[in-house]
């Protein structure tokens, strides 16, 4: 279940100019995430082409994960988890601040992950999910509890 | 800031929505007028229609007949973008949105005109600063939007409407879920944009004594058809006494507010000099059902003179006589005996 170690040089040939281009139409939806904070219907009256800024977010997206579930299998937590970080750290609702810090905390829980999964000393190797699902589950634990307050006020 | 003007001509309009394949009419034969310069309410009771009339008008639904004309150019001919020039708009819904500040909230506003990466220009940070002074946020630019209170975020959302530079401005009930000072000072704050920047606000509300001290025409939505007029043309014509059939609610056209229907439990008159005690006087005998007459009165008040000895004389039939020194003992006292409790 999910291994960073099993990529090959000639599949990084594929695998790296899907990820630049998955991320060049992240970088470029920055502008639609922002407007459409406050609902489809605000993102409309401002002049945002609703369909055309969901295709465009879904395509990013669905390259993204889906080149690199295709290179290193299902790793769960991270997508989920990383965003949320990145909000918690940087208090903003700015996506032109919380998409280069999901980029640089997902690699960063990702390779320490990796780290921890193959320490120095033992036989085996861990999957990489049952690591990532250590971060992931106390951020998701987090969320849930503080939607729950902030419903309720 | 732009100076364009906008005129909106309403004809014929119907509004509705859509149930499985069929579309059901709210509102029929809608015919309204607005100019820029002007502050317009659209009054109507809940359930009329005045939401689904403003979202037509915003382009977000379909209208089921008739045309809406800006600048003799149909709504349905403009595209999103240039539609986000003309018109700006604000929900009824607060908005939580978390970890959002004012100012990220106002720089929104600047989306149509921005670059592909919504950069600001010095020219949009001056349009936002100038309309943070304008609302009166001024040092509110780096709080949360869900940590301030619901006048303040008001106040956030129009001064994104004008940080979007639109002639028309169209918000719904933005003054439910406030107080009287913030109703007020919204209301206020919106006749202000029209007059100095030549816009064109039309808002839906409830507020009716607010809304027809300050707009400039109103647009009353009846159970059978749509009024336009003056707040005062209005209230001559008699539409705000059709706007409810109710036995217990009645519109007052001399204070220019709904009131309670009271039972009448006796006739009064005063004796002193007219002023603020004459007055509050008067409230309170009415608000206790009491009703002024010059012949024949029931209850005889003498009210005090000055405001540094109050003394109420109450004579009741010409026989008891009475001194009572504040207005919850006398309305209570003549409540009790006049009402046969």
């Amino acid at each position: 279940m999910g291994s960073l170690g099993s990529v090959t040089k000639s599949q990084l040939n594929v695998l790296i100019p899907s990820v630049i281009f998955g991320l060049v139409l992240s970088f470029f939806s920055i502008k639609s995430l922002d407007v459409m904070l406050l609902g489809e219907q605000y993102a409309k009256s401002m002049g945002l082409r609703v369909r055309n800024a969901r295709f465009l977010v879904f395509t990013s997206t669905s390259i993204l994960a889906g080149s690199i579930t295709a290179f290193c299998g299902p790793i769960g937590f991270i997508g989920i988890a990383v965003p949320h970080i990145g909000r918690l750290l940087f208090k903003t609702a700015r996506h032109k601040i919380l998409i280069p810090s999901s980029l640089l905390i997902g690699s960063i829980v990702m390779l320490l992950s990796d780290i921890v999964s193959q320490m120095p000393g033992y036989e085996s190797t861990l999957p990489i999910n049952s690591v990532t699902a250590l971060v992931g589950i106390p951020v998701i634990i987090w969320i849930i509890l503080k939607n729950r307050k902030f419903s309720s006020v | 800031m732009s100076n364009q003007q906008v005129n909106i001509t309403v004809r014929n309009l119907s509004v509705g929505y859509k149930k499985g394949k069929s579309f059901v009419a709210i509102k029929e034969g809608i015919n309204v007028n607005a100019h820029s310069g002007e502050l317009i309410a659209l009054i109507g009771s809940n359930g009329i229609g005045k939401s689904t009339l403003l979202r037509t008008l915003t382009g977000f639904q379909k209208a089921l007949g008739g045309e809406i004309l800006f600048n003799d150019r149909k709504l349905g001919s403009f595209s999103i973008k240039e539609l986000a020039r003309v018109l700006s708009f604000v929900s009824t819904e607060a908005i939580r949105v978390q970890n959002l500040r004012v100012w990220e909230l106002l720089a929104m506003g600047r989306y149509p005109y921005t670059n592909l990466m919504g950069t600001l220009t010095d020219e949009d940070n001056r349009i936002i600063q100038r309309a943070i002074q304008q609302v009166g946020l001024a040092g509110y630019e780096d709080r949360m939007i869900d940590q301030i209170s619901d006048g303040e975020r008001q106040r956030a959302m129009i001064a994104r409407t004008l940080v979007q530079d639109t002639p028309l401005i169209i918000l719904d009930e933005p003054t439910a879920f406030l107080d009287i000072r913030n109703k007020y000072e919204i209301i206020h704050l919106l006749h202000d944009f029209v007059k100095t920047e030549n816009k064109t606000v039309l808002f839906s509300t409830h507020d009716l004594n607010i809304s027809t001290s300050e707009v400039d025409k109103i647009w009353l939505m009846l159970d059978d058809k749509v009024v336009e007029g003056a707040p005062e043309d209005l209230i001559l014509a008699g539409n705000f006494d059709q706007m409810f059939h109710s036995d217990k609610v009645y519109f007052n056209a001399e204070s220019g507010d709904f009131m309670l229907r009271k039972n009448v439990i006796g006739t009064y008159t005063l004796k002193g000099p007219e002023g603020r005690i004459f007055n509050w006087t008067c409230r309170a005998l009415q608000r206790i059902g009491l009703v002024y007459t010059e012949t024949k009165p029931l209850v005889v008040i003498n009210i005090p003179s000055e405001e540094k000895n109050m003394l109420w004389k109450v004579e009741i039939n010409s026989k008891e006589k009475l001194e009572i020194s504040s207005l919850y003992e006398l309305t209570a006292e003549l409540y009790k005996r006049l009402s046969g409790l």
